[in-house]
């Protein structure tokens, strides 16, 4: 029991940050693999799932907020949804702890680009905003 | 559908290719990657950014997590707890989001997300 609200607790501490758009599931895989002996394949798919209704909860703040738009956002959903299958059968094959390894690379290059980006876009911008 | 020709098409397209890849082979992460990416490519204000990520990445979460069913590598008690737990946890983060600035968030985010990367990596 304790183990699953443990699990429950990481999930709200990654739904904090996922609803910001901090991407709370990078933070929640390897807190459960590291901390509740969760096999990285199974944190993987809890991630995916626990996304979905704690994003619609925050997709509807957004929306009532305004700071969302749907117009083009299919030319990034289509090949998104088509490489996402791919890759979520791909990585069934692969040993828990070879992806684990994968995903701690993947983790540190991942948090250099944020790092950089949110450095460069936190500093005024003067290039106007194009539309997609 | 599109003109891939086009070359306003092809960022966009290329961008949620690379989403869709890291989100299917890693269960997240596809958000972390659209988030710079909109803002630096596409020129997104930081805000529009989180919240067009969180638009993209529900539908890919929701038809990659079919793969994951039909590969077996699910477990329903973990996968319960956690979306139960950010359930709670994302209205208090979308709530945060439009009261306070992300940018020093990221600085903080990125450090404790490299940390944690170079911990699976050399353990």
């Amino acid at each position: 029991m304790i183990k699953y609200l443990l699990i429950a607790l990481f999930g709200a501490f990654s739904g904090i940050l996922g609803g910001m758009g901090l991407g709370g599931g990078t933070l929640l895989i390897p807190l459960l693999t590291t901390f509740s002996g969760v096999e990285q394949q199974i944190a993987q798919s809890a991630n995916l799932i626990a996304f979905i209704p704690s994003s619609i909860i925050a997709l509807s703040i957004h929306g009532k907020n305004k700071t969302f738009k749907t117009e083009g956002l299919a030319k990034i959903i289509i090949p998104a949804v088509a490489c996402s299958v791919v890759f979520g059968f791909l990585i069934s094959g692969i040993r828990g702890n070879t992806l684990k390894k994968i995903f701690g690379g993947f983790l540190c290059v991942l948090s250099i680009i944020q790092f950089l980006v949110g450095k460069k876009t936190g500093s005024k911008r003067t290039n106007p905003r194009r539309d997609i | 559908m599109f003109n891939l020709n086009d070359k306003k098409n092809f960022l966009p397209l290329l961008i949620g290719a690379i989403c869709g890849t890291v989100n299917g082979a890693f269960g997240g992460g596809g958000g972390s990657v659209l988030v710079p990416s909109l803002e630096y490519f596409l020129r997104f204000d930081a805000k529009r950014s989180h919240a067009t990520a969180i638009a993209v990445v529900l539908p890919v979460c929701f038809i990659s997590s079919l793969a994951y069913i039909i590969s077996g590598n699910v477990d329903l008690a973990v996968a319960l707890a956690s979306a139960i737990g950010a359930s709670v946890g994302s209205p208090i983060g979308a709530i945060l989001l439009k009261k306070i600035n992300p940018g020093w968030l990221v600085t903080v985010f990125s450090s404790i997300t490299f940390l944690m990367g170079l911990y699976l990596l050399i353990k």
